[in-house]
């Protein structure tokens, strides 16, 4: 099997199973705006810590973090400091990619 | 860390009046509808150019990982299709237990690559920050580099880094989240835990460390980590660049999925419901939150992939703005002198000198983020115009700052 063939694939298996896990994951709220904006306030700690976490690890920090250690130095633990995610630097040179 | 002082009384208000966005809690304590319907506007232009980066990042990681096989607009339309088919479905549990899942997966992708590439490229983290010192030595030296390559200032680093701290804990999309807890030692068990979390970033860093001296000239910057990667000289099995690319898929869906929930959510809650008041039964509301979250996925991808506009000073602008509602939030649980006008007052002053110096840089002193010069204006306003109106009502306030 070619070998971005295999990437592609491992992808989509992760892909699918995100989509399985959002799907089966929405069954216990309740059908009422509570229920789909705040979850019914039913939310225990494992989930809680992820969903805070996850504004950590954002696009931005995945291929912006390294990208700033790599062309700034020690200006990247500014990524750990702030916490969130978003900037402009990845914006311009994924605008700049072209591809 | 400011959650540790104020998200439990958020959690606590929240439960005991029903809020379910930020903007609720702004809009009881000062008993006004402009509030929120101001808030809703200016958090939805916030979103907006964020959420086209995630969708951008994904569909970049997709098309390097593919070589070019999967184009960017294909790549960022399969991944953000799952999102919206999850969030639409599931709502904030969707996003929960996706992030859980994605979570995970990031972290256990990040220590593996973060420890493995520099071992395989220098032979251990120690020496490869040893070379780096030998070579580079500018590098390492604190705050590091500006984004010019030559030293970025302290102040500068400085005020970027209280800005985004400040900002960060009262982003619209995560703020809402305090209600979702089960319950107060549930949140702030989560408040003490998080910032392990940061501790995940540092072999997400290492990678980029890692390519300093074994991969020179790499542009744009923010490719190294796909260039890494995938290089021949590093000789990764296609099997775990499928991991890697997955890693990234989630890093960019477990945030893009949290704005696009809120966006749905404040346009509705904060919004709709209060330029036109009681139109809406909850039914209809939770209906047109899932549509509006359709909306703005479908509106993000068309300005982000189709039309490729670029919303950079959008972008700046959004963290300065965020970071107006701090001086908000801290002073409805601290004073119970602050007023409806002087509320007004701050967000209009604190907002305005925010796009003045985004506007005319030349202005801000010292390199300081224009979002700090923002949050002093913001605070003498509120203070000034606050002290200058009459008080609201004792009863009323008691609920927000307790004796």
């Amino acid at each position: 099997m070619a070998a971005w063939l295999i990437v592609f694939l491992v992808t989509i298996g992760y892909l699918i199973a995100s989509l399985v896990i959002g799907l089966a994951s929405g069954g216990h709220a309740s059908k009422s705006t509570e229920g789909y904006v705040a979850g019914d306030r039913s939310l225990g700690f494992l989930v809680m810590y992820f969903i805070m976490g996850a504004s950590i690890f954002s696009a931005f920090a995945f291929l912006g973090g390294p990208g700033w250690a790599y062309s700034r130095g020690a200006a990247a633990f500014y990524i750990s400091c702030r916490g969130t995610s978003s900037g402009p630097a990845w914006r311009r040179s994924a605008a700049g990619s072209g591809t | 860390m400011p959650w540790y002082f104020f998200g439990p009384r958020v959690a606590a208000l929240g439960r005991r009046f029903g809020y379910v966005t930020q903007a609720e809690l702004f809009a009881h304590r000062f008993e006004s509808r402009a509030i929120p319907a101001i808030l809703a506007v200016l958090s939805v232009l916030a979103f907006l150019p964020y959420l086209m980066l995630q969708m951008e990042g994904a569909g970049y990681v997709f098309s390097v990982v593919t070589e070019g096989r999967v184009p960017e607009w294909a790549g960022a339309a399969i991944a953000y299709g799952v999102v919206l088919i999850y969030v639409f479905r599931s709502g904030v549990l969707g996003v929960g237990w996706t992030n859980t899942f994605q979570g995970i997966f990031m972290m256990a992708l990040a220590w593996g690559l973060g420890l493995y590439l520099p071992a395989k490229l220098h032979g251990g983290v120690g020496p490869m920050f040893d070379a780096i010192a030998r070579e580079l030595p500018d590098m390492l030296r604190g705050p590091g580099l500006g984004p010019d390559g030559k030293p970025w200032t302290w102040g500068a680093y400085s005020s970027a880094v209280a800005i985004s701290a400040l900002g960060f804990s009262v982003w619209p999309h995560y703020f809402m989240k305090i209600y979702t807890a089960r319950d107060i030692p549930t949140l702030k068990k989560t408040v003490i835990a998080y910032p392990t979390f940061a501790i995940f970033l540092v072999p997400i860093l290492f990678i980029g460390f890692a390519g300093v001296l074994a991969f020179p000239g790499v542009q744009p910057a923010d490719a190294i980590l796909p260039t890494i990667v995938t290089s021949a000289e590093v000789g990764l099995p296609p099997f775990i660049v499928g991991l890697f690319c997955a890693g990234a898929l989630a890093a960019s869906m477990s945030t893009g999925d949290a704005l696009l929930h809120a966006a749905g959510s404040v346009a509705v809650k904060d919004f709709w419901d209060n330029v036109r008041p009681d139109t809406l039964d909850d039914a209809a509301r939770r209906r047109w939150i899932r549509t509006l979250v359709v909306v703005f996925g479908a509106l993000a991808y068309l300005l982000a992939v189709v039309a490729r506009i670029s919303l950079v000073e959008l972008l700046l602008l959004s963290y300065g703005f965020i970071a107006q509602l701090f001086p908000l939030t801290v002073a409805t649980f601290m004073w119970r002198g602050v007023t409806r006008a002087g509320a007004l007052a701050g967000l209009i002053a604190g907002g305005g000198v925010t796009i003045l110096l985004n506007l005319a840089p030349g202005l801000a002193w010292g390199g300081i983020h224009p979002g700090i010069y923002g949050v002093v204006a913001n605070v003498v306003a509120m203070v000034l115009v606050s002290l200058a109106t009459p008080p609201m009502r004792p009863a009323h306030v008691r609920a927000f700052v307790p004796d």
